[in-house]
């Protein structure tokens, strides 16, 4: 479960967004909302990307700013436009994030299988397009054994084949139990993946959005 | 000035000189600064450029370090190209040849203005100094290599696209894959000819000053130098600030303590530093002053993690961060006129993790405003 409590967030004076009170218990959440609304930002905020007003917890006890290890420990990111020291190879980030977030060498193998991102990461993130580049960082988001996941424009730049791959995975780790935010521009059909809510971020509030 | 030639300064020479403004002070402390008065730095200069018209090792010391410089424009260079965000300049293709030649040579001018300007000196005193044909040859070298250097910027704007390919060799060690062996890469991949030039002059410098005879060897002017070249550090501690902050920006969401990134960071800074450890042994063996040894090769990491733990306090640009690089030279000054040297390392032990701690998890670019998504 995860708790936002009193966010406010805003850059010097504009204010980007506030959010009194939002309680999403497990599941897989769509997060829309027009270009500019905020919503990585709100997605780099629940990441511990950025700093913000308010408090979130995770499970009722683990709280972003006084337990910032653990909490990172158990939400996962994969940014909209992911960046990289292109002079590292893929499997050197994917080695070191495997370290820190608990993941297994086999966790991973399975996940570059499913990706499909074998046959280059062994070369440097220069060489990578933004396709590719996107699919390493959604790889990152799934080591370890995270509670929530949280994907921003998981499905832009990835070919079709990429995507259904990422649509069966979200629907497999869910089904293990672990949640998911997700933003796109794209129209996802709810039969593809199952969204237990829907929410709008517009004029600076979260709207929840009814969906049938 | 044409609308390319306007482009070329803004894109290129103007983030040069910016990036590189605190070395630039840096240097030109080291070459006037350091002297009792304006005549003594003007006479010492006065005897390096006669030095290089009468001694061919003279120089070809000084050409080694202008080739450097020349070097470091091109890397610049290479670098920017690298960015997509400079994908527009490979328009400047569209021009016709010569044309093309004479906006760069011109960029370039710009680029190795500080070695012009030298010339100028050189060119003054072999007049002065009735050596013409020396200050000629001298002269003719400086213009070669602007030539060489526009040369190679020119293939570089040809092949612009493929350079983005390149994606840097392999290092000669192998690294752990942490933040350590990240920011270490870094430094060598992308820094390498800044480390150089500070290099050379830092241990250069030291190691000089501290084999003095112990009869007029004056600690507290080491120390002064000490500092400056640590503060000349401030640029490579600068990149790898923004270099975690952009490039690893990643690792914030990643479960690692504030304590891990500091001790990494420490860990970087105390190998950078060995040189400069090793050039000051002399104090050991020529000065026997191992208390002021232990000081000075712990002051030095423990400044440099301070610095790099102050750039978190706020989004600082190059010039808000060299009023704070003063500010922090001008404290450590003080205090090595104290006898207490030992307050120098405990400052940075000290302040480093707790401006470290309460301000890394509040930072915030400035510039993220533009970026909401």
């Amino acid at each position: 479960m995860l708790q936002l409590t009193a966010i406010h967030k805003s850059f010097g004076s504009h204010h980007v967004f506030s959010i009194d009170q939002l309680r999403l218990e497990n599941g897989i959440y769509w997060l829309k909302g027009a270009n500019g609304s905020g919503k990585s930002t709100l997605m780099k905020l629940v990441a511990g990307l950025l700093p913000f007003k308010g408090e979130i917890l995770l499970n009722e006890r683990i709280s972003i700013h006084r337990q910032p290890v653990s909490y990172r420990l158990l939400v996962n990111h994969s940014a909209a436009e992911p960046i990289y020291p292109s002079f590292l190879t893929g499997d050197e980030l994917v080695a070191f994030v495997c370290s820190v977030k608990n993941g297994t060498r086999q966790q991973s193998e399975v996940l570059k299988s499913i990706l499909g991102i074998t046959h280059y990461v062994a070369n440097p993130t220069g060489s990578y397009s933004s396709g590719m580049l996107k699919k390493l960082s959604l790889l990152c988001a799934f080591i370890g054994q995270p509670a929530w996941i949280l994907l921003d424009e998981p499905f832009t730049t990835l070919d079709h084949a990429s995507q259904s791959a990422l649509c069966k995975l979200i629907r497999e780790k869910a089904g293990e139990g672990i949640s998911f935010i997700v933003t796109s521009h794209h129209d996802i059909e709810t039969s593809v993946i199952p969204f237990t809510k829907i929410f709008t971020l517009e004029d600076q509030q979260l709207h929840e959005t009814i969906h049938h | 000035m044409g609308t390319v030639d306007k482009i070329l300064n803004h894109s290129i020479a103007r983030p040069f000189y910016r990036q590189h403004a605190g070395a630039f002070l840096f240097l030109f402390f080291i070459l006037f600064g350091i002297q009792p008065s304006f005549n003594d730095a003007l006479r010492t200069h006065y005897a390096f450029i006669n030095g290089m018209l009468t001694s061919l090792i003279f120089f070809l010391a000084a050409l080694s370090c202008w080739i450097l410089y020349a070097i470091k424009t091109i890397f610049f260079f290479r670098s920017c190209l690298q960015k997509e965000s400079y994908d527009f300049l490979y328009d400047i293709n569209a021009i016709p040849r010569g044309k093309r030649f004479l906006l760069l040579l011109k960029l370039n001018a710009v680029l190795l203005a500080p070695l012009s300007c030298y010339t100028v000196f050189i060119i003054g005193v072999a007049i002065k100094e009735h050596r013409v044909l020396s200050g000629i040859g001298i002269v003719s070298m400086v213009f070669i290599l602007h030539l060489l250097t526009t040369i190679v910027v020119y293939y570089f704007i040809k092949n612009a696209k493929s350079l983005q390919q390149v994606t840097g060799g392999t290092i000669f060690f192998v690294l752990p894959k942490n933040l350590f062996g990240f920011v270490f890469k870094f430094v060598f991949y992308r820094q390498f000819f800044a480390l150089l030039i500070i290099k050379i002059i830092s241990f250069s410098c030291l190691y000089f000053f501290v084999r003095t005879e112990a009869s007029v060897f004056e600690e507290r002017m080491l120390w002064l130098l000490f500092l400056t070249m640590l503060i000349g550090h401030s640029v490579i501690v600068f990149r790898n600030f923004h270099f975690m902050e952009e490039e690893l920006s990643f690792y914030r969401n990643l479960p690692i303590n504030g304590i891990s990134i500091l001790l990494s960071l420490l860990a970087v800074y105390t190998i950078l530093l060995l040189p400069e450890a090793w050039a000051l042994r002399a104090l050991l063996v020529n000065q026997d002053k191992p208390g002021e040894y232990l000081w000075m090769i712990l002051t030095g990491p423990f400044l440099l993690l301070l610095l790099h733990s102050l750039l978190y306090t706020e989004d600082m640009k190059m010039e808000e961060f060299l009023k704070l690089l003063f500010g922090v030279w001008v404290v450590f000054v003080f205090f090595s006129l104290s006898r207490n040297h030992w307050l120098l390392p405990a400052i940075g032990f000290i302040f480093s993790p707790v401006i470290f701690l309460m301000s890394y998890y509040k930072y915030e670019k400035n510039t993220d405003v533009e970026g909401l998504g």
